[in-house]
C-alpha cells in the first residue's frame, strides 16, 4: 500500500492503518531502534510505542513524507526509551557516536540559558541546509541514525578515511555555526 | 550548549533531511547521484523562426500530417512527418574534421531493458579542441535490425542544420517537443526511419532499420524525455544543481557608476572559445582575459552570442561587481558573506531603464537584465540581452557553477579550517627533498588514505619513510589518472622543511596557512605549500585548475590534521614487550603469549585510535580481558571491556580510553582462545592479580 493511502487510513481512524504500517515499515523501524536499543525486548516495546505515537499524531498532523515522519518518531522514541531505561549504563554505538559529537561541541556546564525547541529546530535545520548532500547524509547517518563508520562506508560507498574526515569537517563547521549563533563561546 | 540540548536538537531534524537517509535503506552499493535539473531553453527569436516556418509548411502537408505520441514518460510530444524535400545532413557526412573521435564504453540508454537484441555495438565520442565531448555516436545492430544514434551538444550549424532548426521552430509552433520524422523505407520488409529532434541544446538523430514504426518511435521518445546528453554519456555532467536565491533589485534610486578593469598586465583575446556551458546554445563567443603583472588571471570578459540574444559576463576576483550601477545597494548586501555557503545569491535587475545606446548600440530596444552574484570570492556580472528574466537567471546560475572559468581568489577567511591564499608574483624553484637523509627504513604502504573529492585520481605511487619507531617521517606521493592530471605531494615531519629556509625566509609563512606560489592557467600547473603543527607539505599539480589544486590541499590538510589529532597507542610499541593475558576462564592462571602472539597484539593496539574519556565509574556488563605489560619494570595493566573501552592502570592511577573499532579487543580475545593455551598458562596467586603483582618472581 502506498504511503498516501496509509496516511488516509490514519485520518479515517481505521485500525488497519497500524497493520499496514507495520507490514511495510516494521523492518525500517526496528533497524533504526535497534541501533540505539540493543535489547530485542526493549526494541519491540519501542516499536509498539512508535505505532501508538503515530496513531496519536495523525491527525492532526498530515506528513508529506510518511516514511521520514515515521523514521523521526521511531528514532525519538528509541532515544527517550534509551535515556529512561539505560541512564546508568552505556551501549557502545549510540554512546560512541554521540560522545564523539558532544566531545567536540557540548560543554559540561549548564549555561543557565534554556533554548526553546523552536530555536533548536531552526538552528539544526539551518545548519543542515548549509551542508552539501553527501556530508549532510554522512553526518545524519552517524549522529541521528547512530550508524557505525563501517555502516556509513557501506551505505555511502566511501572509504573509512573519507567518512571520518567528512565527519571531522562537519563537526568543526557545526561548532563554528553554533559559536556564531551564540550557543557556544 | 550542553549535552542534553545537543541531544534535543538532534531530535528536531527536519523530515526532508531524514527523507534523504531513507535512500540508505534501499541503497546497498553506490551512492545515488542526483542528476542536475536541465533547464529548458526557449526557442529562438522570431527572425530565425520565420525562415523555417516556410519550410515547415511544406512538411505539414504530407503523410497523414501530425501524430501525437504519449511517449513512455511525460510530457507529450508531436511526431511530425517530413516530405523528405528538406536537406538533412547525415551526421557522418557533416564536418567533423575539427573533432577528434575516441571510442568509449557502450553507454546505457534509457530504453535499454531486458535482453540485448544486438550482437554488435560501436560507440564513439568526438571531442572539441578544448577536450570536451560534444558528440556521441552509437551504432547497434544484428543481422536484421540496426540502430544509429547521434547526439550533438554543440549546436554546430554544420551538423544536420536544417533538421535542427526545423525542430525548434515546430516546437515553438506547437508548444511542445517535436520529433521530426522521415520514412526512408525502400524495401517494405525492412522498414527504415529517421527521427530528429532537439532537446535542451542537444541535437538527436536516430536512424532505425528493421524496427517497426512503434518501436522506433518509442526509442526516440524515450531519449526525448530523458536527460541524456552527449557530454553526460561521457561522464561530463552539467554542473550540479545548486540552490540559489533570487533577490530582485530596487531600481528607484540608481546611481550609474563607471567601471574600470585594474589588471596592469597583458590582455589576451580569444575568438570563439568553446565554453563548458551546456544548457545555453550560442553561435559564437569571445573572451578577453586580463592578466596581472605576475602573469596570473585577474579578470575576464566573456561574450556569448546567439541571434537576437547575447550574454556578456564579467568575472573577477576583486570582490567587486561591475558595472556598479547600483553601487550602494550592492555593497550593502554583504555578498561575500552569503557566498560562503553553497547557496548562490543572484541579484537580478531589470536594466531596461539604462540607455544602452552608447555601450551596446543595436541592443537598446531589446530586453536587458543584469544579474550579479558572487561565489567563492569570484564576482560575476552578467548583462543579458534579448531574453527573459528567467533565462538570464538560469544562465547566471550555470555560469557560477562552471569550473572551467576560474580565477585567483583573495579570500581571507577566519576560523580553524580556513585557508589563506596569497598570490605570488614569481615562481620559486622546487625544494630539494631528500627524505633518505631523515630515515632509517623505507616502506611503501599507504598510511594516508586520502579522499580527494573533486579530482578522481585512479593511480598512486606512495613512498612513506619511517623512523626506527615506525612513525612516518616523510612521504613522497604521486597521484595520477588517465586524463593526464597528476599531483606530487611531499610531506615532511620536519617543520619548516618547505615553508622556511628553502623557499621562504624563516617565520615568513604562518603555520596553518596555504601559500600558493603560482598557478598558470594556460599551462595548468600549480605549486602550493603549507605547514600544520609539525608537518610541512609541498604540492605540485598539473592539469588541475587552481580551485582543484587548492581543494586537494584542503583535503590533505584535513587528513593530516585528523591523523595528528588521533591518539595513537598511548603506551608505545609493545612488539618487544613481555605480556601476560588474563581472563575469567583461566583465573587464577594467566596466559603467557609467545613472540608471534605478542607482535600480533602490538600491531592491533597500534592500529586503532585511542581516545581518552571520563568513565564516571560506570562499567558495562559482560566479561573483560586483561593484558599485563611488564614495561621494563614499570608495569601497567590494560583491561578490555565489552563496550570497546579500555582502562589503563599504572602506578595506582587509571585512565580510560574509547577505541572506535574492535580490532584490539578481538586480538586479545583471539589470543586468549588460542589452541595452544594449555601450554602457555602460568600460575598466579589470586592476591597477585594486580598490575605489579603478576610479575613477582618473573622479573
Amino acid at each position: 500500500m502506498d504511503d498516501q493511502n496509509i496516511v488516509a487510513l490514519f485520518l479515517q481512524r481505521a485500525e488497519t492503518a497500524m497493520s499496514e504500517t507495520q507490514k511495510k515499515y516494521s523492518g525500517l523501524i526496528l533497524s533504526i531502534i535497534g541501533r540505539i536499543l540493543h535489547s530485542p525486548e526493549d526494541a519491540q516495546e519501542c516499536e509498539n510505542d512508535t505505532y501508538l505515537a503515530l496513531w496519536q499524531s495523525i491527525p492532526p498532523h498530515q506528513p508529506d513524507n510518511f516514511k521520514a515522519y515515521l523514521a523521526a518518531i521511531a528514532r525519538n522514541q528509541a532515544y527517550h526509551r534509551y535515556r529512561y531505561l539505560h541512564a546508568e549504563k552505556r551501549h557502545p554505538e549510540a554512546v560512541l557516536s554521540f560522545d564523539e559529537l558532544a566531545g567536540c561541541l557540548a560543554d559540561q556546564t549548564d549555561g543557565g540559558i534554556s533554548y526553546s525547541d523552536d530555536a533548536l529546530r531552526e538552528t539544526i535545520n539551518a545548519f543542515l541546509g548549509t551542508l552539501k548532500p553527501e556530508p549532510r547524509r554522512i553526518f545524519l547517518l552517524r549522529y541521528w541514525q547512530c550508524c557505525s563508520i563501517a555502516e556509513i562506508m557501506r551505505i555511502c560507498g566511501i572509504s573509512k578515511s573519507k567518512a571520518e574526515s567528512s565527519l571531522f569537517r562537519t563537526r568543526n563547521q557545526l561548532r563554528k555555526f553554533l559559536t556564531e549563533r551564540g550557543y557556544m563561546e | 550548549m550542553n549535552r542534553n540540548e545537543l541531544e534535543q536538537m538532534l531530535t528536531l531534524v527536519d523530515e526532508k533531511y531524514i527523507a534523504e537517509l531513507g535512500e540508505s535503506e534501499e541503497t546497498t552499493s553506490d551512492v545515488t547521484v542526483q542528476k542536475p535539473a536541465i533547464r529548458r531553453f526557449i526557442p529562438f527569436a522570431a527572425a530565425a523562426a520565420a525562415v523555417c516556418l516556410c519550410v515547415a509548411g511544406v512538411g505539414l502537408a504530407q503523410q497523414g500530417g501530425l501524430r501525437t505520441g504519449t511517449s513512455v514518460q511525460e510530457p507529450a510530444y508531436q511526431l511530425v512527418w517530413d516530405t523528405g524535400e528538406l536537406v538533412y545532413v547525415d551526421a557522418e557526412e557533416s564536418e567533423v574534421s575539427h573533432l577528434t573521435p575516441q571510442s568509449i564504453d557502450p553507454p546505457l540508454l534509457p530504453f535499454d531493458e531486458g535482453e540485448k537484441w544486438y550482437t554488435e555495438e560501436y560507440s564513439s565520442m568526438f571531442l572539441n579542441e578544448n577536450g570536451l565531448p560534444v558528440r556521441v555516436f552509437i551504432e547497434r545492430k544484428n543481422e536484421e535490425k540496426s540502430l544509429k544514434i547521434t547526439m550533438d551538444d554543440t549546436r554546430h550549424p554544420s551538423v544536420y542544420p536544417v533538421g535542427k532548426l526545423h525542430c525548434e521552430t515546430l516546437e515553438a509552433e506547437y508548444g511542445c517537443p517535436v520529433i521530426l520524422g522521415i520514412d526512408l523505407t525502400t524495401n517494405e520488409n525492412v522498414p527504415a526511419y529517421r527521427f530528429c529532434f532537439v532537446r535542451n541544446g542537444t541535437g538527436f538523430v536516430i536512424r532505425t532499420s528493421g524496427f517497426t514504426i512503434e518501436e522506433a518511435e518509442r526509442m526516440a521518445a524515450s531519449l526525448l524525455n530523458s536527460d541524456v546528453t552527449a557530454a553526460g554519456l561521457c561522464g561530463y555532467d552539467a554542473p550540479a544543481s545548486t540552490p540559489y536565491t533570487i533577490v530582485r533589485g530596487d531600481t528607484t534610486n540608481v546611481e550609474v557608476v563607471d567601471y574600470k578593469f585594474t589588471a596592469g598586465g597583458e590582455t589576451l583575446t580569444y575568438q570563439n572559445p568553446v565554453l563548458p556551458i551546456y544548457n545555453f546554445p550560442y553561435a559564437s563567443s569571445d573572451m578577453t582575459v586580463y592578466l596581472n603583472v605576475g602573469g596570473g588571471v585577474s579578470s575576464a570578459c566573456v561574450g556569448l552570442y546567439e541571434e537576437g540574444k547575447q550574454f556578456l559576463c564579467r568575472i573577477n576576483d576583486k570582490g567587486t561587481l561591475y558595472p556598479t550601477y547600483f553601487a550602494e545597494d550592492v555593497a550593502a548586501r554583504n555578498i561575500a558573506a552569503e557566498s560562503l555557503t553553497d547557496a548562490v545569491v543572484l541579484y537580478v535587475y531589470d536594466a531596461s531603464f539604462i540607455d544602452d545606446t552608447e555601450h551596446y548600440p543595436g541592443w537598446e530596444d531589446k530586453a536587458h537584465y543584469q544579474v550579479y552574484c558572487m561565489t567563492n570570492g569570484i564576482g560575476y556580472s552578467i548583462d543579458a540581452f534579448g531574453c527573459t528574466e528567467q533565462e538570464a537567471v538560469d544562465f547566471a546560475w550555470e555560469l557560477c557553477g562552471v569550473s572551467g572559468i576560474q580565477l585567483y581568489a583573495d579570500n581571507k577567511d577566519a576560523g580553524d579550517d580556513s585557508l589563506y591564499f596569497q598570490r605570488e608574483e614569481s615562481m620559486p624553484l622546487s625544494p630539494a627533498f631528500d627524505p633518505q637523509s631523515l630515515t632509517s627504513d623505507i616502506v611503501t604502504e599507504s598510511r594516508f588514505d586520502l579522499a580527494f573529492d573533486t579530482v578522481p585520481f585512479t593511480g598512486n605511487d606512495c613512498i612513506f619513510y619511517l623512523d626506527s619507531t615506525g612513525r612516518t617521517l616523510s612521504a613522497d606521493m604521486k597521484l595520477y589518472n588517465d586524463a593526464g592530471q597528476w599531483a606530487r605531494i611531499l610531506i615532511s615531519a620536519v617543520p619548516g622543511m618547505f615553508t622556511e629556509g628553502q623557499l621562504e625566509e624563516p617565520g615568513s609563512v604562518e603555520r596553518d596557512s596555504v601559500r600558493l606560489y603560482g598557478c598558470h592557467p594556460q599551462e595548468n600547473y600549480a605549486e602550493l605549500c603549507f605547514g600544520i603543527e609539525n608537518v610541512d607539505c609541498f604540492i605540485q599539480t598539473f592539469g588541475l585548475s587552481e580551485k582543484e589544486a587548492v581543494n586537494l590541499a584542503d583535503n590533505l590538510i584535513v587528513s593530516i590534521r585528523y591523523e595528528l589529532e588521533r591518539k595513537h597507542c598511548p603506551f608505545g610499541d609493545l612488539h618487544d614487550s613481555r605480556l601476560l593475558l588474563g581472563s575469567a576462564a583461566y583465573v587464577p592462571q594467566l596466559l603467557q603469549p609467545d613472540a608471534e602472539m605478542t607482535r600480533t597484539l602490538a600491531d592491533a593496539f597500534a592500529s586503532v585510535s585511542w581516545r581518552e574519556f571520563e568513565r564516571d565509574g560506570q562499567y558495562p556488563d559482560g566479561q573483560c580481558e586483561m593484558v599485563f605489560v611488564y614495561n621494563g619494570g614499570s608495569p601497567f595493566r590494560l583491561t578490555f571491556y565489552s563496550d570497546l573501552t579500555v582502562d589503563m592502570e599504572h602506578d595506582g592511577s587509571v585512565v580510560s580510553y574509547i577505541i572506535e573499532e574492535d580490532t584490539a579487543h578481538r586480538a586479545v580475545r583471539e589470543a586468549l582462545q588460542t589452541d595452544q593455551a594449555a601450554t602457555m598458562l602460568v600460575d598466579c596467586e589470586m592476591e597477585n592479580l594486580t598490575p605489579e603483582g603478576v610479575w613477582i618472581g618473573r622479573e
